[in-house]
Parts: C-alpha cells; structure tokens; sequence
C-alpha cells in the first residue's frame, strides 16, 4: 500500500522539481546578476586619461565627452568636454575620487590617449608603470605624451582646433603630422611600458605643450622625452627627434626632407629642395670584436618624391639627381648623428642598441649589461644611407621661364 | 445545450459499419437501400435510376456527388449511350446479349477512357468521393466506376510565395492530378515514379510519393512509403500533417523538410535523388531529406549565371547570420562590453539612449516582440486593413516610439535591419526558425553578454549536429564535412562543374553530365 503511494506520487515530485528548476533559470534572467552588467546609462565616455603628480601627490585628471541629453537626433554630439580632476594617496584612490563628483562611470577603455605630467615623468614612473600595467579598463593601445613646461591637468584644459575633444584630438595630430612632416613618432602606452621592462632599450615619447594663439590655449606638440630608468632625462629637439624617428625598426612612411640644391655655390644657401620621404627602412646591427661592442652598423634604405624647389635651374638631369641623392644620404646622416649623440649625451639607449646586442650575442649581453651604461655612450656607429628619388610629380623637369 | 460528457460513440453506428463491409449486392433494390441508408441525410449525393436495353428491361442505377463530376460527361458518355443509342440501334447488327450485359456496358456502350470495375460498397464510397461515377446494374454483383471527376478548382497560377526573377512561374494548385502533371511534364521519364496512398481513416486523401527511380536511394524510398504506411490519422489536409509524421526529431524548432509551391523547385530536387510527397488538397510539395545549409539556397541560383548565383549565396548566408545574432550581440556590446563599440559610435549611441528608461535588453526584447507581432498581424489581415496595419506600425515604431523615448533609435535600426535580414532567407520555415532562435540568443546575450552568445551558439550546433532528416545529417556538407558537396551551398557550382550528383543523396547514380564537357573546347 505504502509502496504503490509513492509510485504513484514520483511523477508528481518530478514535475515539481522541473518546475522549480525551471522557475529559478528563468528568475536569473531578471536578476542580471553579471557583475561587469552595467547599462550604456550610467556610463560615460572618457576621451583621456591624465596622470600627474600635484604638490608630491597622484593626480588623477579625466575628459569626458558628454552625451546630449535633450536631444534625440543623436546628431549633436559635439559638446563641450568636462574635465574632472581629483587627487589620492594612489592613483587608483585618486581615480575613484572622481566619483565624489560623478554619477557616472567613465569607460575608459576609449580612451584613446594618456598624458603624463612632466612633474610625475621627472621624478619616479614607479608611481603609475605598474597602474597602467596592471588595469585592464586602461587601453594599451592608447598614444602616450608627455606634458612639457604644464601639469598634465593644464593640457586638458587647453583646446585643438576643429576638434570638440582636446585630448582625443592629439590622437590624429600626431598621426597626420607624423604623414605629412614627420618629426614625431606616437608611440602606445603598451610600446612604453614594454620599453620600461625591456633590459637594452630605454622609451621616448613624444611631448605636448601648450601655446597661446591670440588669447586661445591650444596644443601642440613639442619635442620629445628621453626617459632613463625610472625618470624622464631630457628631450630631444625637432631635427633630433626626426633622426630618433629615422632609426625605428619598424618602416616609417611619410615626412619632409629638405636640402641645399647642388647647384648653389658654398657661400649661398638658398636654393632649396624638399624632398617627401615615402618610405624609410632601418636597419640595426653591433659589430662585435671579442668581447666589445666595437660600433653599430646603421643602414637606411630610403626613397622619396621631388617635391619642391626655390630657385630658378635644372636639377632634374641625371647627374644632378644622383648629387641631390647625395646630399639627401648625407641629411639623413646628419639627422640621425646629431639624434645619436643627443641620447648619448643623455646617457639613455632609447635605440634599443642593448637589445640589439642581445639578439645578436645573448652570452655578451649577460656579461656587458651592467656596463652598459658606461658603454653606451661611447659606442661609435657607422651610418650608410641609400635614398632614392622616385618620382617628380606633375613636373618631370625643372619650372622654366621664358 | 450541452453535450453529454461520458456517452463517446465508437466509431461509426454498427449499421453502417455492417454495409460498408458488404460486397455489391446481386440486387439493384438492395444495393439502393443499402446506400440510401449509408448516404442519408448526404443531400448532394445523386441516384439516378433508368432502364436501357431493347425492350427497356434492364434496370441500371447511376450515383455521383453533385459538384464533383462533369455531368456533361456523364449525361452524354453514360446515360444517353446507354438510354438513347442502345435503344435506336435496335438492329440485328447489334445482338443484345441475354448474359453478360455488364461486360458489354463496360466495354463498348460507356465511352469513358477511365473504367475499371468494383465490387465492395465501401470502395464504391470511396469512389463517388472522389469524384467518379458508379454505375450499377440490376443482376449484377459489381459496380462500374467511370472516370468522370471535374470540379471547381484554382488553375495554375503564378507562385505567390516564391518569387522568382529569372526562371519558371508556374505554381502547384491544390488538385494533385494537376501537381503530378507539372511534375511529368518537366521529366519526361518512365523512371518518374508516383505513388499513390490514400491515408486519412475519413478523409481519404490521395497522397503522392514522388521520385526517380534510377536516382533516389532505394532505402530511402522504402523508409519513406514505410513511414507513410503507419500513419493513421482521420484526416490529412495539408503536407504539413505528414511532415510531423515522417520527421525524425519531433522535439525541435529546426524543421527536418523543406517545402515548395514550385513544380520547377521539385524537379530540381528529383533530380539530386530526394523524394518529393503531395497531398490532394494542397499546393504544397515536401522534399525529403534536406540538411540545414540547404535552406539558404534559392531555386534562382541555378538560373542565374554562378558568378552572381554565388554572390546572392553568400550574402544570403551573411543574412542569416544578422538576423539570428544582430540583437544579441548589439545587447552584448551596450550591456558588457563597452569598449568593444568605436568611441564616436558609443557617443552616439549613449546620447540616443539617453533617456530612454529600460535596459538594453529589455529594449530590444519589447521592439523584437512587437516587429513578430507587426509581421504576424501583416499576415493574417484582410487585405482591405493591410495598408492601415503598415501605416500603424510604421508610425508608432518608427517616430513615435523613439519621440517618446521608449526606445532608443539605434535599437529599431538594429531591429529593422534584423528584419530585413530574416526576409533574405528564401525557405520560410527557416526564417521561422532563425525567428525563435533569435529570442533564445537574445536571452543568452542578456543575460551573460557575448560568453552568452557563444555558448547558446555551441549549444545550437551541439543540437543541429544531433538532428538528421530521413538519415542525412542536419549539418550534413559542413558536418560530416564533404568537399564536394560545399561548393554548392556556400557558392553555387557551375553547371558545366556539375558531374556529379549529391554525395548523400543521389548515390545510386553519381554522373549527373559527361564529365569535363567545357575544358574540351
């Protein structure tokens, strides 16, 4: 009897259970109780991120693009940037602080660049390295600049033409400037802190200050920042940074070059040519004798466009393109030698040399690699260059004048 | 008034059952009782009784069902030859016969092409059904059937549901005798099998298993007619009916058959050894075995040159995939992963959500079962309200929704364009299928952003992959993988690369042309 009332009761329990089972899946659909869930509402965009260093403290600053709240079109997004700007004990203190003041949670993951103040570059990058290291909403892939002469926080404030996001702007700055005139090379915050934890090879990034143009703040960019270690040691100019950016051993397309025409005399120095680089490959390699780094081969293999020239006269025969080539090799030359000596003066191997060595000989490495620094800036390097003129655009020989 | 609950009748009345299992009597009076009893209260049915020979001394009886046959036919090809003619000739070149009058009616009076004799009531049921005509004679203890079956019927037309471009119009109609034409007419082979079953315990319907003999396999030619063979149901009337009865997975949103309306598209498949099953009554033909890649291939692929045959493949595949994982993976990337929008594109995505009040999710959920319900409602309207419904829907979704901020315009984009998409789809039981599969993403993506996605999608596949249609597996050219037969899902393989048939399907007989007929010119 017993028996035969839990036969018959068994179907019943087993549809309870599936109810059950059935009533908690679908209740989980309601909680949404995933923890990274968060609606497109309450977030908010951050264009850039800026670290700085106030009165010995992190600073933490944030520009974030405001969505239009009124408007439905969701055409008009260009609208004024807010800067918030909070400083902690930690960077990640100082970040959070920010929402003393925000309702909203910034998504940083766009964006798409990172300043560092001068004041925090100057005195010890084991403050942020190991942040930016380690926080996965930062972006790697972010450009990294360096403020010159102002705080971080300052650079926020100032503006960049057409743009309605200063920072975001800085982004295609450097990339159309680095096409079309080719002095500073962007470099991500991932090639930097790979840079920092390589052993042989130190970072340079690029720098951005601000100037005043009829009573506006705008950004511009300015030199570059040659670290050493853990610090910032000094900048490299215009002409040097374009011989630093000569040097990288990935290809480098675009830039100007601008050279004295063969024809002009020694005295004068006003016929000249500009010549537009297309593509500029490096390459790098020790000449080792024992157990010494005797110097570094340098190669360029270049070529370019005829671009312009200021002076009356044929240049494009033959042999006087063979001679501007010459002079270009030789410009080149002069670039990446005065680039070498400014890092060496430095005492900051921001060419990867060391490393170089290191593919090249890993045993030598081992044994030099606490030298290095005393090595480094004596190293001779020998440079060949071998430029190209391709083509002379709409003109195949000089401007005549009848 | 009620129906009494408890008082379920067994069947027919055991009269009825008792005269149905009755031969033809020898007796012209009986065999009238009998049936006036069987086809009481059946007011189209027709008696017509009359005497014929010399001397008007034999007694016949004519029954059909109003409606259902030509009466011209009948009056002129029956009745008058056998009343009139028989009665002028009355000659001696003519002997009547005082034995065998039926075999002579059968033979040389009824000038009928279709004739066969029965000798049971319930096949002479059966046949008045059906539209012939019964033709008893006193003495005689069998009954002359005559071919006599014309009704009010659609005539074929142009297809409605598969448009096509370039290639043939014509349409199945619900006659099947009209069906099997079609069919013969475009494969004019002996090896062109139809075979009839009539299933249905009342409806009796025809059904037509159809294929060729030389190419379809023969076990699945026996599976078919043994599957058809076990149904027992009272009524088929559409091949819906049979596609649940002959599918292999039952607990399933994928359907296993694909279906077609066009003589042209059945032809197709014939020829790559499937089967093809038609029910009287329906426009509809059901091709068996089919595998899930299938479904995106339209007959016009093969119409169409193959360059553009192969486009038209491919964008319909990208189709398919928008319109199964669009919402969901829109949901995914508003509700977890942020960074994965393009920031100027996040703008503006944030400032149109900007004050719109729900989740994501519930967003999309709400303009999705609304945009099922529009197309539902689209299609069941009187044609007279259509334009009001388009009107209706086009202005609340599209302006008045977003003006009100109930959702956000990126969302009905997403939307639309999902729905597009689901239109691209040329089989409609597929698009049905991406339809429900879509809320079930959607509730994955929803609810755990794309490792949601990924795992319902394993999940499907893990399914699809356990699916086969009548022995050929649901995923069958991807998985078992089959070189051969992929360069004519994904791509449409020219006809002049055509050699062979089908890998799994049209075995028997693999060379589909000579081979290498182009490379010899």
């Amino acid at each position: 009897m017993n028996l035969d009332k839990k036969l018959v009761k068994f179907p019943i329990n087993k549809l309870k259970t599936s109810c059950l089972l059935f009533l908690l899946l679908f209740s989980l659909f309601f909680t949404s109780g995933c923890w990274n869930s968060i609606e497109v509402n309450n977030t908010v965009e951050a264009q850039g991120l800026v670290f700085d260093l106030e009165g010995g403290q992190p600073s933490f600053s944030v520009q974030l693009a405001s969505p239009s709240s009124t408007d439905q079109t969701g055409s008009s997004t260009a609208t004024k940037p807010v800067n918030i700007s909070q400083t902690g004990q930690t960077f990640t203190e100082a970040a959070r602080r920010t929402m003393l003041s925000l309702p909203r949670l910034p998504v940083w993951a766009h964006a798409g660049v990172v300043i560092m103040g001068q004041d925090l570059a100057n005195q010890d990058l084991a403050l942020a390295a190991d942040f930016l290291a380690r926080n996965r909403n930062v972006r790697k892939t972010s450009l990294l600049f360096i403020s010159k002469g102002v705080t971080g926080k300052e650079c926020l404030e100032a503006e960049i033409p057409m743009e309605s996001y200063s920072v975001a702007g800085l982004k295609k700055l450097i990339r159309i400037q680095e096409k079309q005139l080719g002095i500073y090379k962007s470099v991500t915050l991932d090639e930097f802190l790979e840079a920092l934890s390589t052993p042989g090879i130190e970072p340079a990034v690029p720098q951005v200050t601000i100037h005043e143009i009829e009573g506006k703040k705008v950004l511009r960019l300015d030199s570059t920042a040659v670290f050493k270690g853990k610090k910032m040691v000094g900048s490299l100019g215009e002409t040097e940074s374009k011989g630093y950016r000569f040097l990288n051993p990935e290809m480098i397309t675009g830039g100007l070059i601008i050279v004295q025409s063969p024809l002009s005399k020694e005295p004068q120095k006003d016929k000249l040519i500009s010549i537009e680089l297309t593509r500029s490959q490096a390459t790098v390699e020790p000449q080792i004798e024992g157990n010494q780094v005797k110097k570094m081969m340098i190669h360029i293999e270049a070529e370019g466009n005829f671009y312009e020239q200021t002076f009356e006269g044929e240049v494009l025969s033959r042999e006087q393109i063979l001679k501007i080539n010459e002079l270009i090799n030789e410009r080149i030359k002069e670039d990446i030698n005065l680039s070498i000596k400014k890092a060496q003066s430095l005492n900051s191997d921001i060419f990867g040399w060391g490393r170089g060595v290191y593919r090249s000989n890993p045993e030598l490495w081992k044994q030099l690699e606490k030298d290095w620094p005393v090595i480094f800036p004596g190293i001779e390097s020998e440079i060949t260059v071998n430029f190209e003129i391709r083509r002379t655009y709409l003109l195949d020989k000089s401007f005549e004048f009848k | 008034m009620r129906y009494r609950k408890g008082s379920k009748k067994q069947g027919l009345p055991s009269n009825v059952r008792e005269i149905l299992a009755k031969p033809i009597s020898d007796s012209l009076q009986e065999n009238l009782d009998d049936l006036h009893l069987l086809l009481d209260r059946c007011s189209d049915a027709v008696f017509k009784e009359f005497t014929f020979g010399p001397n008007r001394e034999n007694r016949g009886l004519v029954i059909f069902f109003d409606g259902l046959v030509n009466k011209e036919q009948i009056e002129i090809n029956l009745l008058k030859s056998m009343m009139l003619e028989l009665n002028m000739r009355n000659d001696n070149s003519y002997p009547w016969p005082n034995h065998d009058v039926f075999n002579l009616v059968k033979e040389s009076i009824v000038s009928l092409a279709e004739v066969k004799t029965i000798d049971k009531l319930q096949d002479l049921c059966h046949s008045i059904s059906s539209g012939d005509t019964v033709l008893l004679i006193d003495g005689y203890n069998i009954g002359l059937v005559a071919g006599t079956r014309s009704w009010q019927t659609r005539t074929v037309g142009s297809s409605e549901n598969e448009v096509v471009v370039r290639g043939p119009r014509e349409a199945f109609t619900e006659t099947l005798r009209f069906n099997t034409a079609l069919i013969r007419r475009r494969i004019k082979s002996a090896n062109l099998k139809m075979e009839s079953f009539v299933l249905g315990r009342i409806t009796k319907t025809d059904v037509v298993l159809c294929y060729i003999d030389s190419i379809a396999p023969d076990q699945l030619v026996a599976e078919v007619k043994k599957r058809l063979g076990k149904i027992d149901i009272d009524g088929i009337l559409d091949t819906g009916y049979l596609e649940e009865f002959l599918e292999d997975n039952h607990n399933t949103i994928f359907s296993q058959m694909e279906y077609t309306e066009k003589p042209d598209r059945v032809c197709g498949h014939l020829l790559e050894g499937q089967v093809c099953i038609m029910v009287d009554g329906s426009p509809i033909a059901l091709i068996a075995p089919t595998s899930f890649p299938r479904f995106w291939i339209a007959s016009e692929d093969y119409y169409e040159r193959y360059i553009p045959g192969s486009l038209f493949r491919i964008m319909r595949f990208l189709a398919f995939l928008v319109s199964l994982l669009l919402p969901s993976l829109f949901v995914a990337a508003v509700t977890y992963h942020h960074e994965m929008i393009p920031s100027p594109l996040y703008l503006t995505i944030a400032a149109a959500r900007e004050i719109v009040p729900f989740p994501a999710f519930v967003e999309a959920l709400l303009l999705e079962v609304t945009f099922e319900m529009l197309r539902e409602a689209g299609i069941r309207l009187p044609r007279g309200i259509g334009p009001a419904i388009s009107i209706v829907g086009a202005l609340i979704i599209g302006d008045a929704a977003v003006k009100s901020g109930l959702v956000s315009t990126p969302m009905v984009v997403v939307v639309a364009f999902t729905g597009i998409a689901s239109f691209v789809i040329p089989s409609y039981n597929a698009a049905i299928v991406v339809r429900m599969a879509r809320f079930g993403f959607l509730f994955a993506s929803g609810f755990l952003g794309l490792f949601g996605i990924m795992i319902a999608l394993l999940l499907m596949l893990i399914h699809m992959s356990s699916l086969n249609s009548l022995g050929l597996p649901y995923l069958s050219p991807i998985a078992p993988f089959n070189w051969r037969e992929l360069t004519d899902v994904f791509v449409r393989r020219p006809w002049f690369k055509s050699n062979m048939r089908p890998y799994m399907k049209g075995m028997e007989n693999e060379f589909r042309q000579e081979t290498s007929q182009v490379s010899d010119k």
